[in-house]
C-alpha cells in the first residue's frame, strides 16, 4: 500500500519516486502546494476507493501522515 | 485508466509526434485526473510550435481545465499552450495592459463565470428575492458579459468563448418551481436567452452551451462537493472531460480544422443488408420496423448535415448498377443519389477511390470523413490515407449515430455561407489593419486596398441576407427598423420602393453582401427609410460612395426635387449620428433625439471616395 502512496505522490507532484519518502512535506517537495494536495486527495481517493474526510485531509501534513489515514480506511 | 508501462512510456516522452501518436491511442474519457496531469506536463515539456495559445479567465478554480483541454487538443493534433489567469480577476487581467493575460497574447480566451460568485444572493436564495430584483440582477449580469466581451475585444487579439450559465439540477422551489411566478428555470433560461441575443452578431466572441454539455453527462455527476468547498472547484474529471469536448468543438472550428465531405460506405452503412445479396427491395430502410428506422435515421442526420454545407460522397464496393437501383426504386429513403456530390461505387481499393473523391472536388483529403461499417476497410483507409478522419463506428447500427454527434469535426460557427465568410473576413480584416499601420495616412490606405464596390437590386436569391442584415446590424443602421422577409418582398416587387443591396470585394478577399439602402419613391421626394452597413465595412467610405450613387441617380440625374432621411437613435447606433451631415444634409427637424434630414437637389455634391471602384448591376439584364 505505502508503495502505490509513494507513486501516487510522485505522480501527483511530478517527481521523481526515488526523491519521495515518509517524511516528504510541502517543505520537501515544491509543488507541494494547497491546489496539488487538493489533487493529491482525489488521486488517493480514487486508487483506494475511500473518502477522506475534511478533517483528514487537513491532518495530512507530510507523506508519513497520508500513509495512516490511507491506512485507517483500508484495515 | 494507463497500465504501469504505458505510464513509464508517456513519463519518458518529450517528443511531440510520439507523444501525440500515444495520447491519440488512449480512451481519452476514461483517463484518470493525474494521468490527464501526467500526459499534460510532458506536452508542456514537448519541444512544438504552440497552434493556439488559450488564457483562461474565472471566478472559480478553473486551473484543472487546462490540462483536459491540451491533453484532448493533442489527440486532436492541436498543439496548445496555456494561461490561467488569478482567480477572479477577470476584469483586471482585461483592462490592464501590465497583465499576464495582455503579456501571454492568447488567440482564444475561455471566460467561464459561475452565478454562485457573480451573485451569490440568487444562486443561494432565489426564494427571497422579488421580481424587480430578478429583473435587475439579470440586467447587471448581462451587462458585465457585454463589458468584459468589449474589454477582450478591445484590448486582446483574441476570439473569446464565453460558457451560459449552468442551470441548477435542483430549482430551490422545487417542482413548484414550475408553478411559481418567478420560477427560476425560467430566469435561468432568459439569461442564457438574453446572452445569446448578445453574443450572435460578434465575430469574436462565442457563447459556449456549457449547461448543455454538462447536462449531457448528467448535473448529479459533475461535481465532488467536497473539493467545491475545499477549492471553489467547480467540476470533477467527468464534468472537465464534458467541458472540453464542448471546447474542443470550437477549437477545431476556429483553427479551420473542420471538415468539409463526409464519404459514406453504403451496405450496413447507409442501409441495412447487401443489396448484391438481397436486391434493392430486399435492402433495410425506412419507417415502420426497427432495422429500417436505425437507417432512415441515419440517412435523414446525413441530409442535416448536408444541409449544414457539407458535401457527401459514395465509396463503395458494389456493382455500380446495384446500388443505384436502391436509390431508383426504393421512395422510403430520405437520401437520394443526387445528394452526393461525388461517387466511386466499383471494386477498387477505396483508399483509390477516396484519394479520387478528394480531388475531384478539389479538397484535401484531409478534408474528408469516412464513414464505413466494416473495421477492416476503416484500418486500411487509417494506415492508406491517414489525415482522413475515420471515426470508430462500431459494429451496432443504432449507435452510429452517438459517434457522430461525438466527433467535433462536423462543427462550423455560423450555419450560412456569408456568416462563415466573416470569420476568414476576420483574419483578412487583421491584414488590412496591418497594411493601414505601415501605410498611415487614411486616403492613401483606402486607395491601396482595391475596393469594388457592387450595387445591385435586392431580389428573391438574396432576400434570406437581406433579412438577416435588416435583423442583426445595430450600429451603422439609420433607423433600426426590422423588416420581415414579406415586407421585403414587396420592397422588391414595389415600383414605389428602390431596394439597394451593397458588396464589397477588396485586394484581400471578398466581403459579400454588407449592406443595404431602402428608398421610398414619392412624387418628387426620395426618402431614404433604411441604411444599413455592415460593421465589418465600416470606415471605409463605402457609406459615402453608396450615398453618391444615390444623388447621381435621383438629385443629380433624375427628376425628385429633394431626398428626405431620418436618424432614429438607439444605444448601437451612435456610430451612424452625424452621418447624414457628413453628407451634406441639413437637419429639418429634431424632437426626441430623432432627426429629420433634407437635402435639396440642387445642394447635392458628390463626395470624394478615394480608391473604391463604383460597379452597378442591373438587375434587368
Amino acid at each position: 500500500m505505502n508503495e502505490t502512496v509513494i507513486e501516487i505522490v510522485s505522480e501527483v507532484f511530478g517527481v521523481d519516486e526515488d526523491d519521495v519518502s515518509e517524511s516528504s512535506s510541502p517543505e520537501t517537495i515544491d509543488n507541494w502546494d494547497s491546489m496539488n494536495h487538493l489533487k493529491l486527495v482525489t488521486a488517493i481517493e480514487e486508487e483506494f476507493s475511500i473518502n477522506l474526510s475534511m478533517s483528514e485531509i487537513e491532518s495530512i501534513t507530510d507523506v508519513k501522515s497520508l500513509m495512516e489515514v490511507v491506512a485507517s480506511h483500508t484495515k | 485508466m494507463l497500465d504501469k508501462e504505458l505510464k513509464k512510456t508517456i513519463k519518458k516522452t518529450t517528443e511531440w509526434k510520439t507523444l501525440s501518436d500515444l495520447v491519440k491511442g488512449l480512451d481519452f474519457d476514461t483517463l484518470r485526473a493525474r494521468e490527464v496531469e501526467l500526459i499534460y506536463r510532458q506536452i508542456d515539456k514537448s519541444p512544438r510550435e504552440v497552434d493556439v495559445k488559450i488564457a483562461y479567465l474565472s471566478n472559480l478554480t478553473i486551473d484543472l481545465l487546462a490540462p483536459y483541454l491540451t491533453t484532448l487538443s493533442c489527440c486532436h493534433d492541436l498543439k496548445v499552450e496555456n494561461y490561467i489567469a488569478p482567480f477572479g480577476q477577470y476584469f483586471q487581467e482585461l483592462l490592464s495592459p501590465d497583465s499576464g493575460l495582455a503579456a501571454f497574447a492568447p488567440d482564444v480566451i475561455v471566460l467561464d463565470l459561475s452565478l454562485s460568485q457573480l451573485s451569490p444572493q440568487l444562486a443561494s436564495s432565489f426564494l427571497s428575492l422579488s421580481q424587480e430584483q430578478l429583473e435587475s440582477e439579470l440586467n447587471r449580469i448581462r451587462t458585465t458579459i457585454s463589458q468584459l466581451v468589449g474589454l477582450a475585444e478591445k484590448n486582446t487579439g483574441a476570439y473569446v468563448l464565453i460558457s451560459n450559465f449552468v442551470q441548477p439540477a435542483y430549482p430551490q422551489a422545487g417542482i413548484a418551481d414550475l408553478t411559481n411566478k418567478q420560477s427560476e428555470t425560467a430566469w435561468y433560461s432568459k439569461l442564457n436567452l438574453a446572452l445569446i441575443d448578445e453574443l450572435r452578431d460578434s465575430n469574436r466572441a462565442y457563447l459556449v452551451d456549457k449547461n448543455n454539455a454538462l447536462a449531457r453527462v448528467g448535473k448529479d455527476n459533475i461535481t465532488d462537493s467536497k473539493m467545491y468547498y475545499l477549492a471553489k472547484m467547480e467540476l470533477n474529471d467527468l464534468g472537465l472531460t464534458a467541458y472540453s469536448h464542448e471546447l474542443m468543438r470550437y477549437l477545431i472550428a476556429l483553427k479551420g480544422k473542420t471538415k468539409k465531405c463526409v464519404v459514406v460506405d453504403l451496405d450496413n452503412t447507409l442501409w441495412g443488408g447487401v443489396v448484391g445479396e438481397e436486391g434493392a427491395e430486399g435492402v433495410k430502410v425506412g419507417k415502420g420496423y426497427p432495422e429500417g428506422e436505425i437507417f432512415y435515421a441515419f440517412q435523414n442526420y446525413l441530409k442535416t448535415l448536408k444541409q449544414r454545407g457539407f458535401v457527401l460522397a459514395i465509396s463503395s464496393k458494389n456493382n455500380p448498377e446495384d446500388a443505384e437501383e436502391v436509390f431508383a426504386t426504393r421512395d422510403d429513403m430520405p437520401l437520394a443519389l443526387e445528394d452526393f456530390s461525388s461517387r466511386r461505387i466499383n471494386w477498387e481499393p477505396k483508399f483509390e477511390n477516396i484519394a479520387s473523391i478528394a480531388k475531384g472536388l478539389n479538397i484535401g483529403v484531409d478534408s474528408l470523413v469516412f464513414l464505413d461499417d466494416n473495421p477492416v476497410e476503416r484500418d486500411l483507409i487509417r494506415s492508406a490515407l491517414p489525415q482522413v478522419e475515420v471515426p470508430e463506428l462500431g459494429s451496432e447500427p443504432s449507435t452510429y449515430l452517438k459517434v457522430l454527434y461525438a466527433s467535433p469535426y462536423f462543427e462550423r460557427l455560423f450555419l450560412t455561407e456569408e456568416d462563415l465568410k466573416k470569420v476568414q473576413q476576420y483574419s483578412e480584416n487583421a491584414q488590412r489593419a496591418e497594411m493601414q499601420e505601415s501605410i498611415g495616412d487614411m486616403d492613401s490606405f483606402l486607395s491601396s486596398l482595391g475596393t469594388e464596390v457592387r450595387v445591385a437590386q435586392g431580389k428573391k436569391e438574396t432576400i434570406q441576407r437581406i433579412h438577416q442584415l435588416f435583423s442583426k446590424t445595430n450600429q451603422f443602421n439609420v433607423t433600426t427598423i426590422r423588416y420581415a422577409i414579406p415586407d421585403i418582398e414587396k420592397f422588391i416587387s414595389d415600383d414605389r420602393y428602390d431596394l439597394m443591396t451593397v458588396s464589397v470585394k477588396d485586394n484581400f478577399g471578398d466581403l459579400g453582401m454588407v449592406g443595404l439602402v431602402l428608398l421610398e419613391l414619392n412624387e418628387d421626394q426620395v426618402m431614404v427609410d433604411s441604411f444599413i452597413l455592415s460593421c465589418r465595412a465600416m470606415g471605409r467610405k463605402i457609406e459615402s460612395c453608396v450615398m453618391n450613387l444615390i444623388k447621381q441617380i435621383y438629385l443629380i440625374e433624375g427628376d425628385k426635387k429633394s431626398l428626405s432621411a431620418k436618424y432614429i437613435p438607439t444605444q448601437k447606433n451612435k456610430p451612424v449620428a452625424e452621418f447624414f451631415s457628413a453628407q451634406g444634409c441639413q437637419v429639418a427637424e429634431e424632437a426626441d433625439g430623432v432627426k429629420t434630414y433634407k437635402l435639396e437637389a440642387e445642394q447635392a455634391q458628390i463626395i470624394d471616395c478615394p480608391g473604391i471602384t463604383l460597379i452597378l448591376e442591373n438587375s434587368n439584364e
